[in-house]
């Protein structure tokens, strides 16, 4: 009887606990870590993130996203939210012809050493950077660089339209590389904040520039924190330790929306959750298999439902928020009915009366191969299985890992694959059309081929009219839609969530920018 | 003595050139490729990158060469006290190591320590008062610990203390109060399983003979206990606490994640997702010397406790 | 305080053979609810419901649904199947796999022993997490590979204890005067060794049960553990973890199971010690 009790109390004790966390929310946002400089703000901010450089060094790997992101680094192009260049470091360019570029940089730009920024000193950076890092040269191409005074001439190996966009990307940010400094520790950019210090994947410490060309930043430091877990880093958007957070789950975002101490900041960006198709499974070789997946699949739902709004849906293929995105397109909606008549009309019966039909005596069943580490795709995929057995489609999940998915990419050994894709990581169509759409691409691994797509692919590689290459893009994305050769179930959105009192800190859908000499934090009352 | 010495460094060598081993042949069985990784930057599929670049990373990171090459290159390095640069960082895999290995270490010796101090006297009680109110409480919690995975007592510990209670910070600094959770998670995790077990090997030996006998004898009963049983239960319990140390060791990568600690165990993991193969070599070679350390002491401890065991012909190294 | 030493003999033993059959019967129902699953469910584990997902507890969702608008308790029931048998079928092929090693090396010591004993060293001092990432990469998918994988990981614990356990028994007097007897080795092992090691070993394989589905899940969490849509409970909380704070049945519901599952046979792995020490 005893043990009865003692079993029950530990029961109930656990299950006390557990229900206690689905009850207040807090809402705190009341922070003793920082102190004021005048009434109204503080000095300085938190921000918090789940990700981390392995050093402050915008040469190596991926480093330059976060010291652009920590307001140390700058480029000579900056995105805007619509993922368009716009000048920053640079004043102007101009493209001499195919292959030649005159970029005019600003006049009043000085390292955070106070020394200025010449076009010498980006020719130098970059050359520090192509060294280390094989990046940037993927990006530009560059075959010869000159300097003379502000203006910087660069000669390309190929016509690259999408040079400006290129530019954008942080691995070209532009780093005085004569300081006697260590660029691990103290790179010594052009942004409104310099490094202070870096303790390894713990947080690092900005202070201000005085002398930012922009202006004087609004804050006297700011310190970015790095929590791995992404429930506890939710907590310490909760506790009000951090001002702003990024990579809060989807999941999580229900805690602060609807909540005015929060303010939860999406911005569409390019990372696709892309379908792919095997053009070598006989059943996917039928336009009618493809165009019935495409039906069956809501993507409406799926992004705002089961991915919580932390995506958008796609109607085209790039994103619809994008000047040559796929808002007007001809897509296909949602038709679950409609899918079972395409392939019924097309031959295809359930004879045994499994569910799932056949033609030739042949089971229409695929396989759906995905990974685990970004969430929503095996919720997306469990959600497909059973969305493709209402149309009579046998779906198997197999959802690996990243590495088991790149495996498969090589070797072909799948049916559909289902992958996050940043489509366009420098806001311009001709990469993804490129590496995936056209026959042959790096990324078409489905092996997709259609003579229309790819002579339009190569108009886009030659064309440097923006208007004419929307256009261009937009026709090829019609083009597969017809084919139903990709599916592009949506754009995840590049979240972060802010202390209401913070201003100035706009999320950009790039993921390249974070804090700008204008953010600041209002003290709370 | 001095030949037992020398075997068993021979012994600790042979281990680890089998244990490099195996995690060399492991990871490069594994599928995915460190040099695309690195310059793709993992999971983002945020560009791909051109084959060309791709074969100079290789051949950078002598990854080029056949497998057997790479280890005996590897392996000759390690020799000589350089196990090469990280992948990632580029900083020394020994600098790195030295920045995690202490946290895990204060992590694991502190959770350790307070796994006995709480497991030892209770599951001697337990064992004594068996069936009785302290044994059926003891066994509630743990049946919890148990049962509640330890990211889950992680983030209910933070949720409670942290968010609700605000006693503690979310963000570590490392400092003793941050210490105090994770160690405690871990602690509550091990005791769990611990108590049960210590409780279990006591109950064995009070149904040896040798306690009955004592018994019909009419020594006295906290005689029996101090002199026979707890002498007796020492063997399968050091056992134990050498299997916990290194579960601790090389297993606490969950807890440290949550609560920011830096230690190993968040390294091993990343390190692992990146394919940083210097870096996880140094890991695993680590781990696996502290354990050997650990366990020839417990080894060691055998004979000193137990004289039984010393009339064997000498201490081996287990 | 030792004078309750000989107390806990005093229990009649009806009643404890009665708390043993209950105990049976309890996991027995386990096992029938396991299989009995597709007839006792209410719903289809697998038929999704995006419009009604996230719902809290109601007549036809007694537990309320998933993420993808599933019914929990049909997936609990179902993935009992996976769970109990996954980590029973771990539990004996490590118990069995490691005991034997165990008591093999312990009892016969020499080159037999340094062998056994070197091989688990390998496995022991090898970083768990790292080693269990590694094969689940090298192996991929599937739950007989994580079967494989967490046998691979786990029989060297029981492996060294049954060695130590043993080596803590083989120099008493009652082994020494049966070899002086002239029993052979398998009877003595038979015989003294077994009863004296399954005890203590067969407490820490029940407490090992609620640990292996939680290491399944793990391992799931990895991208080894079970193909997805199956159900099975360690991946359900992992699932769960998302929804602590937003929803915290998703995770109360398969802790639940597993605490359960843990409680029944660890009490079981009691009185089974128990009665096996009376013998």
């Amino acid at each position: 009887m005893k043990k009865i009790i003692a079993v029950g109390l530990a029961v109930t004790a656990f299950a006390g606990v557990l229900a206690g966390c689905g009850g207040g929310e807090a809402s705190s946002t009341g922070s003793a870590l920082s102190g004021s400089t005048q009434a109204g703000t503080k000095s300085t901010m938190v921000f918090a993130d789940s990700q981390a450089p392995t050093n402050l060094d915008p040469a190596e790997g991926w480093n330059s996203w976060y010291t652009s992101r920590y307001g140390i680094t700058e480029t000579l192009f900056k995105l805007d939210k619509n993922l368009s260049a716009q000048s920053w470091l640079a004043e102007k360019a101009e493209a001499v012809d195919n292959t030649t570029w005159k970029i005019t940089l600003r006049d009043d730009v000085t390292f955070q050493n106070g020394k200025k920024m010449t076009a010498q000193s980006v020719i130098d950076s970059w050359k520090r950077t192509m060294e280390r890092n094989a990046r940037l040269n993927e990006l530009l191409f560059i075959d010869a660089m000159t300097a003379d005074g502000q203006v910087l001439t660069i000669k390309t190996t190929k016509p690259v339209p999408s040079f400006l966009s290129n530019l954008c990307e942080p691995v070209t940010g532009i780093l005085d590389v004569s300081a006697d400094t260590d660029p691990a520790l103290q790179p010594i950019g052009t942004g409104p904040y310099m490094a202070k210090s870096y303790e390894v994947k713990k947080q690092c410490v900005v202070e201000r520039y005085d002398n930012y060309w922009g202006g004087k930043p609004a804050l006297e430091g700011a310190t970015f924190h790095i929590i791995a877990d992404t429930s506890a880093l939710a907590m310490a958007q909760q506790t009000g330790e951090s001002d702003v957070s990024l990579t809060i789950p989807s999941t999580s975002l229900s805690l602060f929306e609807n909540d005015s101490n929060y303010v939860v900041d999406g911005a569409v960006g390019s990372r696709g959750q892309v379908v792919y198709m095997n053009f070598e499974n006989e059943f996917l070789k039928d336009r009618n298999v493809r165009k019935a997946i495409s039906m069956a699949i809501d993507k409406e739902s799926y992004a705002n439902i089961l991915n919580k709004g932390a995506s958008v849906p796609a109607n085209g293929l790039f994103p619809d928020s994008v000047a040559f995105g796929g808002k007007d397109l001809e897509g296909d909606s949602f038709d679950t009915a409609g899918a079972k008549k395409l392939l019924t009309d097309a031959g295809y019966t359930d004879t045994d009366g499994d569910g799932i039909l056949e033609k030739d005596g042949k089971k229409l069943s695929l396989s759906l191969s995905t990974y685990s580490t970004k969430a929503e795709l095996p919720i997306f995929s469990e959600a497909m299985k059973s969305a493709f057995q209402e149309v009579g489609i046998g779906l198997e999940l197999d959802i690996g890992t990243y590495d088991t998915v790149v495996e498969k990419q090589k070797n072909g050994n799948f049916d559909l694959m289902m992958i996050s894709f940043t489509m366009c990581p420098t806001g311009d169509p001709q990469y993804f059309a490129d590496i995936a759409f056209k026959t042959g691409g790096s990324a078409n691994y489905g092996k997709y081929s259609n003579a229309e797509v790819d002579a339009l692919i190569d108009q886009l590689d030659q064309e440097f009219d923006v208007a004419k290459r929307n256009t261009l893009s937009q026709e090829i994305q019609q083009k597969i839609l017809d084919d139903a050769g990709f599916v592009v179930i949506g754009h995840a959105k590049f979240t972060n969530v802010l202390n209401s009192k913070v201003k100035n800190c706009e999320t950009n859908p790039s993921e390249y920018y974070l804090i700008n000499y204008q953010t600041t934090v209002e003290e709370s009352r | 003595m001095v030949k037992k010495i020398i075997l068993s460094i021979v012994n600790v060598a042979v281990v680890l050139i089998g244990i490099s081993f195996l995690s060399f042949a492991l990871l490069h069985l594994a599928p995915g490729n460190p040099a695309e990784k690195y310059l793709t930057g993992g999971d983002g599929m945020t560009g791909t990158i051109s084959q060309e670049a791709i074969q100079a990373q290789e051949e950078k990171w002598g990854l080029d060469k056949p497998f057997f090459v790479q280890y005996l290159v590897w392996l000759g390095n390690a020799c000589q006290g350089d196990l090469g640069n990280s992948y990632s960082s580029s900083r020394p895999v020994v600098t790195e190591l030295l920045d995690k290995i202490g946290p895990t270490m204060i992590l694991s010796v502190a959770a350790l320590f307070v796994t006995l101090l709480i497991s030892i006297p209770l599951g001697v009680l337990c064992a004594l008062y068996k069936d009785r109110l302290l044994d059926n409480i003891v066994r509630g919690f743990s049946f919890c610990g148990i049962s509640l995975p330890s990211f889950l007592t992680s983030l209910l510990a933070l949720y409670i203390f942290a968010v609700q209670l605000k006693w503690i910070p979310i963000v570590s600094n490392g400092s003793f109060v941050n210490l105090l959770f994770p160690m405690a998670v871990l602690a509550f995790q091990c005791s769990a399983k611990f108590v049960r077990q210590v409780r279990a090997v006591v109950l064995e030996q009070m149904g040896q003979e040798y306690v009955r006998g004592a018994v019909a004898r009419g020594v006295k009963k906290s005689r029996i206990l101090f002199t026979h049983i707890l002498r007796n239960v020492w063997l399968p319990i050091i056992t134990w606490v050498g299997i916990y140390f290194g579960v601790l060791l090389g297993g606490a990568s969950i807890v440290e994640t949550i609560f920011s600690w830096q230690g190993i165990g968040q390294l091993a993991v990343e390190s692992v997702n990146r394919q940083d193969y210097p870096m996880i070599q140094g890991i695993v070679l680590w781990m696996a010397l502290l354990y050997l350390i650990v366990n020839f002491l417990v080894d060691l401890s055998y004979s000193l406790l137990d004289p039984r065991v010393r009339l064997r012909k000498g201490v081996r190294l287990q | 305080m030792s004078y309750l030493i000989l107390r806990r003999r005093s229990r009649p033993k009806k009643r404890r053979q009665m708390t043993l059959y209950v105990l049976m019967g309890l996991i027995a129902t386990l096992f029938l609810v396991a299989i009995l699953a597709p007839v006792i469910a209410p719903n289809d584990p697998y038929q999704t419901d995006i419009m009604n997902q996230q719902q809290g507890p109601s007549a036809k969702y007694p537990f309320g649904t998933d993420h993808l608008g599933r019914c929990v308790l049909s997936r609990i029931l179902y993935g009992a199947t996976t769970s109990l048998f996954s980590s029973l079928g771990i539990i004996t092929i490590v118990f069995l796999v490691g005991s034997v090693l165990g008591i093999l090396a312990g009892y016969f010591g020499g080159v037999l022993d340094t062998i056994i004993m070197r091989i688990t060293t390998i496995l022991q001092a090898f970083p768990r997490l790292i080693l269990a990432i590694a094969l689940a990469g090298v192996l991929g998918v599937g739950i007989g590979n994580t079967i494989l994988a967490l046998c691979v990981i786990y029989w060297t614990e029981y492996a060294r204890i049954a060695r130590s356990l043993v080596l803590s028994i083989k120099e008493r007097t009652y082994i020494k005067s049966a070899r002086v007897c002239g029993e052979n080795h398998t009877t003595i092992i038979v015989k003294h060794v077994i009863p004296n090691v399954f005890p203590s070993l067969i407490v820490t394989a029940t407490l090992d049960i609620g640990t292996m589905i939680m290491e399944v899940a793990a391992l799931s969490y990895l991208g080894l553990g079970v193909k997805a849509p199956m159900s099975e409970w360690g991946s359900m909380m992992n699932l769960g973890k998302q929804y602590l704070q937003t929803n915290p049945w998703l995770i109360v519901v398969p802790g639940v199971a597993i605490f359960i599952t843990v409680i029944i046979f660890n009490l079981f792995g009691d009185k089974l010690r128990d009665a096996l020490d009376l013998q």
